[in-house]
């Protein structure tokens, strides 16, 4: 018998997995909603067969990933630089540097797929575990990683970085 | 602090999220994903073609001429060829759509192929059944509307120089429609997906 109350339950308890995941996705407050319920459908289809072999958080943040980037959603505005300046400086000094909303703004920036792996090595997750996620390689993971870190430097270097969310 | 401590330490709020965790709300969700838009689109396609093969038989005992029985014979072969195409595709989004927990690249390419899947059905169905189908229409239409005999029916000149103009007329615009509609369903998903799918084979 699946409990509503029981998964309700788990999902109050680690909603805050949905929530970055659709803020870093959704196009509008619309969008918004329509993914919300979408990835808590989803959940639900799933939750009879999630037999707790993984932490329900990881089960979440891949069901929120798989089917927030198989939905129909609106293109969002990528408005990065191709270019990025030269600098002297550890790329990491920047991100370190800013709070979690201009962080945010930044990774929306990104493409959808390094949306995903940035996302997951914030939480913490290794690079075997992001490669076995995605179905890529590992060594394939370290070298996104290292362009998308880049990347983020120069758009939180950039004076109107702010704005361009 | 570095960044991953930082992301790890925003616990972010909203109300919309919270209204859908209320008891019951789960029940009354109405799915927009495009796989199972599609397989509403697929199980109502399968009921359809059901349907209208039952008026092939129908229109097969009523008009029993070999040129009719010929055509909706042939029409009614490839509709269950397509029904079956269908079924199978519709019982592998079932699947698919019960298990959203594999590797992302492999869960694109599966979204891809069965939505590219549903395409080429659509075009099977325009380029094969069509011009049966439409031959098929025709003659029944013209015995229909006359009262003759088909014998009687084909001596006409009129009618049977007609027949090619009306294939050559409604397949094309039955086959295009099919895509436009397919398209204008899918088509800026599977470039989407597409999309996905090379961005993460690009570091393979």
């Amino acid at each position: 018998m699946v409990s509503e109350s029981a998964f309700l339950e788990q999902i109050r308890a680690n909603q805050g997995i949905i929530l970055k995941v659709v803020s870093l996705y959704a196009a509008d407050a619309e969008e918004k909603k329509d993914l919300y319920q979408e990835i808590l459908l989803q959940c639900w289809k799933g939750w009879a067969q999630f037999r707790g072999d993984s932490k329900f958080s990881t089960w979440l943040y891949r069901i929120s990933l798989n089917t927030v980037l198989t939905s129909m959603r609106k293109k969002t505005k990528l408005v990065y630089q191709d270019e990025l300046p030269e600098t002297a400086e550890p790329v990491t000094n920047h991100i370190e540097q800013e709070d979690s909303q201009a962080l945010q703004t930044a990774i929306r920036q990104l493409t959808d797929t390094d949306r995903a792996i940035i996302l997951l090595h914030l939480e913490g997750y290794s690079n075997p575990e992001i490669a076995e996620w995605l179905g890529i390689s590992s060594n394939g993971i370290a070298v996104k990683l290292y362009r998308i870190r880049q990347r983020l430097a120069a758009l939180l270097k950039a004076p109107d970085h702010e704005r361009t969310s | 602090m570095n960044e991953q401590a930082k992301w790890q330490d925003w616990k972010p709020e909203d109300d919309d999220l919270n209204q859908l965790l209320k008891p019951g709300s789960i029940q009354k969700l109405q799915p927009g994903h495009p796989l199972i838009k599609l397989t509403r689109g697929l199980r109502r396609n399968i009921i359809w073609s059901l349907l209208i093969l039952i008026g092939y038989v129908m229109i097969m005992i009523i008009f029993p001429y070999w040129q009719v029985l010929l055509t909706l014979t042939i029409t009614s072969a490839f509709t269950i060829y397509v029904v079956w195409g269908a079924w199978t595709l519709y019982r592998a989004i079932q699947t698919t759509t019960r298990n959203s927990t594999r590797p992302l690249l492999e869960e694109l390419k599966l979204h891809h192929d069965e939505i590219s899947a549903w395409g080429r059905i659509q075009i099977k169905l325009g380029i094969f059944v069509y011009p049966f189908a439409a031959t098929g229409g025709y003659l029944c239409g013209g015995l229909a509307r006359t009262g003759l005999t088909l014998d009687q029916l084909l001596e006409r000149g009129r009618f049977v120089y007609l027949l090619p103009v009306v294939i050559l007329v409604l397949v094309p615009l039955g086959y295009l429609a099919s895509k436009w509609m397919f398209r204008r369903s899918f088509g800026k998903l599977l470039i989407q997906l597409k999309g996905l799918i090379d961005s993460l084979e690009d570091e393979q």
